[in-house]
């Protein structure tokens, strides 16, 4: 069976979420390829949620919320993108590559930019290839590291 | 937290949707799918969940399955959640022990065309949301109790309208206005559109209810100092300014308007053609009906002048004919006004606001015409003076020891002057040329000061035995010798006979000696005494040439006393110092000097000349006066007494009360400090007459007429005085007698004005401190309650909720090119909506400001400031202004009907936007009143100079025609923009803006009136421009939004907010750095940081910083997350 990226996405209540719904409400259509975990501010995303998920072996993590300026919590956007980046660094360094990792904005009107996002991260993602950190039955983890690390970086 | 290891018994209910979810997913198979899942104990299928049978399905599983915990896989957590929760609270479990499986927006419609994938996607959701309701913990909602009072900021007419309906819901309300009266915008704009109903008459009711209603504190002139969100609602700072006026006591009668002199900014009227009074009432119907003086602070001139004279408070008197009371109020700070009148170096004037627009005023010369004046000197106001015991003697009666004798005198003190001359007067009486100051002029001042009950001794000597004799006698001494000892250069020859002293010589000839000088004087120095003694050699008919250390522009002299010398024929030599006097058989022959190359000052304070080799040079002398300085000449007087003297012999006192090292007694003037001004001499007699009466019991009564406040600038005067109205004014230049009049004898040079210039010049005062501090409306108020030392007062409030109604303000349209500030007959829309007010500024009559002529052709220029984006303009802002095309339609049709039946009205516009109930109606009717609708706007508009008519070019794009129009009156319609200094105040709460600038609204659609914060509500035009109409629905929702949150008080929290974990946290503060409301705090000593639940919204910023996991949220805990992402992944079936 042909490749299919696996995809988290994080998202806030007040736009990311809701604009998800309200993509689905107009039936807008995006693979369904992405799980979307619901926070009520990406600025509760921890650095670990986004390691925890590639090392669970997803092949890319998108976050979605409100634009800059317009964070129901007043900040909270602004906090996300400075982890988002420093992650980004991480996965180079860890031969993921940053592409994997993407923050976007998306206000609770705005659902066909989060689904037409959705498939771009899809394709891009495809382009890229399964994660290195894909867990097949069988194979140790650390095996894979090496594998991915002798590759080199994406 | 805990990862919860015990068996659970979780229910999973999969609800059909209609079909909406299980057309597409196939819910048999995911019910198999869930069933084997652990801990899934029941799953079932339901056709609407949400419907009443489907919950009570739920609740009859809930306790015949004996759940602890649900799954529902229904539509969006962000439609049921709430409603669910309540649902299996009632079948008895924990409310936050529910998990939503969002199978409909985000599975059955996103991916309605691929069903297979579907039904994957919703397995992972499904297993998931599992780990996470396996691990979900029981959470307690409670509550708080906030307070049940309100606040309303701004008193437009939406603060007034959310304030008698929150009033009417039950609460109590704070209206805060900062603005002296209630009312706002719509106070001033005369007609409302579209019933054209009095705006006042509509008003009036609703502003006298507020005022009134028991419920309702009403505190206008009030700021808002700080706000804040506390556990009980919200905290709130605020400022009472002080209105001087005592509001319970005043009896809005407006006698203090009658007579205070000040005029200032208009600004009901945008300053259009009229001005007001700093002692006023907002406007005629101003509610409360109270008035109050406006002070805006210290003037510069005042500020600048040693005694701290009141040079706007004069200017304003005379300028309405008060004379008496101007000289009164003179006296009051100035103890030898007809001194200052003349000679003062005015530094009062150099600080003037005026001097941006045609010079400084003239205030030297005003307080001459006043001292001057025949009213002044008959009948002057006499101050009343309570006589006391105590006893002061004052040795030395120049400048410092009167002003030291006047305030002691004013306090009652009992004083006696011994003056060593013949005269009372100093050097003011001794040494300045009558051509300055004629002696009759400065007897007035001393005989008035003589009045007050000073006794004054002339031709007494102090010698050191009556000196020692007076410490004892009296409760305090003051000295006030001066400086007569003239300093000399011991330079060759400097013995000669011929070689004679400034002060001596000034003194000799004040007192009618004939001195025997030759032809050709010569007089060494720069300094004021040095153009006295050359002016005077000059007049006794000698060639005079002065030789200065300094050059031009550094000589410490007064420059008209320079100029007047030089007119006069007087030879300046600068930069040259005196080497040897040349004598012949024993007579002085002339003045050997040489070049200063550059001058420095020597550890006393002594200036040193560094001279050029070779640049030596002879004049011819037959007499030579040293005027370079002088010497205090005390040690004689002082002899025996432990008093210290400075490097250059002037006498050592304390800074503050010039107290010397010998108690009881003081010193002043020259003595103390050195050469300086007789204003400044004056100034520290003053100093010294506030610490002698301190330190005898008997405080002088001094009122701080500015409490608080910060003085005004000059460019801060300026400012103000622009927008009061100020034009370029030349100031009044007063008559000087031409040098070939005056050189010969001793009559004034300067003239007095006339009283129609003092008027004219007096009226060029920009008043730029507001009140003037004069005090006339003290004895006019009856009711005695004008009070000049009120401060602001404080005051901290506790709401359970705010609404902010801070509302807007008008678009300044000087920026663009319409004119607008440069032509008197472009202005805007409120300015002309005060022109149609039959009690506004040009009572109801539509004029050209320039000239007051009837305007019979008018055009209006829509869109001023606003749709920027539509004309290309990145200065306006980018919205439509939404009332300003109904604003132009019902001042056009209002002139045509009522005021100008004959005008000709252009309204440029670039839409006409007619969008409310009755507008388009009110539009057509107008219309048909026959005023020209021309779609397009004017570039800019210019003057025709000659008839003062403004030209206006537009593009008609309907009829494609280009129409150039002779205007009388151009009329802006500005846009509305946010008030101003509301920012503050939206960052404290932590609302938000929009990138207008407005407060930014919970839902633009939906929520129009909430805020991100649940107990802060916005309403009217601080939310957006809109019209009145909609300022009123939007503030009662605001009202009634906020009513419904508060309630009785009782408001439940929601416990999904963040803990700390003590045992983790080592107390580094970042989660309070990150925390925007304030939530989470390390308290000072605490070594953990703490989170108030009241406060905490639950977004988990501190949570996702915290290094060492310390703090969590409840509902997002990392392990709730963590079996998320692992039940979301995919099994993987591309392996």
């Amino acid at each position: 069976m042909s490749f299919e990226p696996d995809i988290l996405g994080f998202a806030c209540n007040w736009c990311g979420y809701a604009g998800a719904d309200g993509a689905g409400m107009a039936k807008l259509q995006y693979p369904a390829n992405i799980r979307i975990v619901r926070l009520m501010c990406l600025g509760r995303t921890e650095p670990n949620f986004i390691m925890d998920a590639f090392e669970q072996g997803y092949d890319g993590v998108i976050l979605f919320g409100c634009h800059i300026g317009d964070c129901h919590y007043v900040s909270g956007n602004i906090q996300a993108e400075g982890i988002v980046q420093e992650m980004k660094q991480m996965l180079n360094t860890l031969g993921l590559g940053s592409a994997r990792l993407r923050r976007e904005e998306t206000s609770s009107a705005e659902g066909s930019l989060l689904a037409s996002l959705v498939a771009t991260f899809r394709e891009d993602l495809l382009k890229l290839g399964p994660s290195p950190l894909k867990k097949p039955a069988g194979i140790a983890l650390d095996a894979q590291v090496i594998a991915s690390t002798q590759v080199g970086p994406q | 937290m805990a990862d919860n290891s015990d068996r659970r018994r979780i229910g999973c209910f999969f609800c059909r949707c209609g079909g909406n979810i299980s057309d597409v997913i196939d819910l048999e198979q995911l019910q198999s799918f869930a069933s084997d899942i652990d801990d899934l104990e029941f799953v079932q299928i339901n056709s609407f969940t949400c419907s009443s049978e489907g919950q009570a399905n739920l609740q009859a599983a809930i306790k015949e399955e004996n759940l602890d915990g649900v799954m529902i896989g229904a539509c969006t957590p962000r439609q049921y959640e709430e409603m669910f929760r309540d649902t299996i609270e009632e079948a008895g479990l924990n409310p936050y022990t529910l998990e939503i499986v969002n199978l409909r927006e985000q599975c059955s419609y996103p991916h309605f065309y691929e069903p297979e994938k579907a039904l994957e996607k919703a397995k992972l959701l499904v297993q998931g949301a599992a780990g996470k309701t396996r691990r979900l913990i029981p959470l307690t909602r409670g509550s708080v109790r906030i307070s049940t009072d309100t606040a309303v900021i701004g008193a437009g007419i939406a603060g007034i309208h959310a304030a008698s309906t929150l009033s009417a819901l039950g609460h109590k309300v704070h209206l805060i206005e900062r603005d002296a009266s209630i009312g706002g915008n719509m106070s001033r704009v005369v007609k409302i559109f579209p019933t054209d109903d009095c705006a006042l008459c509509t008003l009036s009711p609703r502003m006298d209810e507020v005022d009134k209603n028991k419920n309702i504190n009403l505190m206008t002139w009030t700021d808002v100092d700080s706000i804040h969100k506390v556990p009980e609602g919200i905290a709130i700072t605020v400022n009472h300014k002080p209105r001087y006026v005592d509001e319970e006591a005043c009896t809005g009668c407006g006698k203090c308007t009658d007579v205070c002199p000040v005029s200032i900014y208009n600004g009901f009227n945008q300053g259009l053609l009229s001005t007001k009074k700093a002692a006023h009432k907002p406007y005629h119907a101003a509610v409360p009906n109270k008035y109050l003086l406006e002070k805006r602070g210290a003037p510069p001139c005042k500020t600048a002048c040693p005694v701290a004279q009141n040079p706007q408070g004069y200017a304003a008197l005379i300028a309405s004919g008060q004379y008496r009371e101007a000289l009164a109020l003179i006296r009051r700070d100035n103890p030898l006004p007809s001194i200052c009148g003349r000679v003062c170096p005015h530094p009062c004037e150099d600080q003037c606001s005026r001097q941006f627009a045609g010079g400084a005023l003239a205030i030297a010369s005003l307080k001459r015409f006043v001292m001057e004046h025949p009213d002044c000197n008959s009948d002057p106001i006499m101050p009343t003076v309570d006589k006391r015991a105590q006893k002061v003697a004052i040795i030395g009666g120049g400048p410092a020891g009167l002003a030291c004798a006047h305030d002691l005198a004013l306090a009652g003190i009992d004083v006696t002057v011994f003056e060593a001359a013949a005269k009372m007067g100093g050097v003011a009486a001794i040494s300045l040329p009558d051509y300055r100051l004629p002696s009759d002029i400065l007897d007035r001042d001393i005989a008035f000061i003589a009045s007050l009950g000073v006794a004054m001794k002339t031709g007494v000597r102090v010698t050191n035995s009556d000196l020692k004799q007076y410490l004892g006698q009296y409760d305090a001494v003051f000295l006030g010798v001066g400086l007569h000892k003239d300093r000399v250069l011991a330079v060759p020859g400097h013995d000669l006979p011929g070689v004679l002293r400034g002060g001596e010589y000034l003194r000799d000839i004040k007192l009618g000696k004939t001195i025997p000088a030759g032809e050709n004087i010569v007089v060494i120095g720069g300094g004021n005494v040095a153009m006295d003694v050359a002016r005077t050699a000059l007049r006794s008919g000698a060639s005079v040439q002065v030789l200065c250390l300094e050059s031009d522009e550094d000589m410490p002299a007064i420059r008209t006393e320079i100029d007047e010398a030089l007119e006069e024929g007087v030879l300046l030599h600068n930069r040259v110092s005196p080497k040897q006097f040349i004598s012949e058989r024993g007579r002085l022959t002339g003045v050997e000097y040489v070049k200063v190359s550059g001058v420095s000052t020597d550890a006393s304070g002594r200036l040193k000349a560094e001279t050029t080799a070779g640049s030596e040079a002879i004049v011819k002398a037959d007499t030579v006066i040293f005027a370079i300085g002088q010497q205090a000449d005390v040690a004689g007087l002082l002899n025996g007494l432990d008093i210290e003297f400075t490097a250059t012999g002037t006498i050592c006192t304390s800074a503050d009360t010039l107290e010397t090292s010998v108690p009881g007694l003081y010193a002043g003037g020259d003595a103390v400090s050195g050469p300086t001004t007789i204003v400044e001499a004056m100034a520290t007699g003053k100093r010294a007459a506030r610490a002698i009466a301190a330190s005898i019991d008997h405080p002088l009564k001094e009122l701080d007429p500015y409490p608080g406040l910060e003085d005004v600038s000059v460019t801060e005067g300026w400012t103000l005085g622009q927008k009061a109205g100020a034009r370029h004014a030349a100031r009044t230049t007063v008559k000087v007698l031409p040098p070939a009049e005056r050189k010969s004898n001793f009559d004034p040079v300067e003239q007095a004005m006339t009283e129609a210039e003092a008027i004219a010049e007096a009226s060029r005062c920009l008043q730029c401190g507001g009140c003037s501090d004069c005090r006339l409306c003290e004895p006019a108020c009856e009711a005695g309650a004008i009070h000049y030392d009120q401060v602001a007062e404080k005051e901290e409030l506790i709401v359970g909720g705010v609404i902010m109604a801070t509302g807007f303000k008008e678009y300044d349209p000087s920026k663009l090119y319409y004119g607008y500030g440069e032509y008197d007959n472009v202005v805007t829309q409120y300015q002309l909506a005060r022109m149609l007010d039959p009690m506004g500024p040009t009572d109801g009559q539509v004029l050209r400001p320039s000239d007051g002529a009837t305007a019979k052709k008018i055009v209006m220029v829509q869109c001023v400031g606003s749709r920027g984006d539509a004309q290309g303009n990145s200065d306006m802002h980018a919205y439509c202004s939404r009332v300003c095309c109904m604003v132009a339609i019902k001042h056009a049709g209002l002139i045509k009907k009522s005021f100008v039946t004959d005008a000709e009205i252009y309204i440029c516009y670039i839409d006409i936007r007619a969008f409310g109930k009755g507008y388009e109606e009110y539009y057509e009717r107008t219309r048909n009143q026959g005023i020209h609708f021309i779609k397009g706007l004017p570039a800019q508009v210019r003057r025709n100079d000659d008839t003062g008519n403004l030209l206006v070019t537009v593009d008609d794009q309907l009829s494609g025609s280009l129409l150039n129009i002779d205007a009388d009156l151009v009329v802006l319609s500005t846009a509305m923009e946010p008030a101003e200094d509301v920012d503050p105040l939206i960052k404290q709460l932590g609302i938000q803006k929009d990138e207008s600038g407005f407060i930014k609204e919970f839902h633009l659609k939906i929520q129009p009136t909430s805020t991100a914060i649940k107990n802060v509500m916005v309403a009217g035009t601080a939310q957006g421009a809109k019209d009145i109409t909609d300022c009123i629905a939007q503030a009662g929702n605001a009202a009634a939004t906020l009513a419904g949150y508060i309630g009785n008080g009782e408001v439940s929290l929601n416990p999904q907010t963040a803990y700390v974990m003590v045992d983790k946290c080592r107390a580094c503060a970042r989660c309070e750095d990150a925390c925007e409301f304030s939530a989470v705090k390390v308290l000072t000593g605490s070594l953990a940081a703490e989170v108030e639940r009241t406060l905490c919204e639950g977004c988990g910023k501190c949570a996702a910083i915290c290094p060492t996991g310390a703090i969590a949220v409840h509902s997002a805990e990392i392990e709730q997350i963590g079996s998320m992402i692992e039940g979301y992944r995919s099994t993987g079936t591309d392996q």
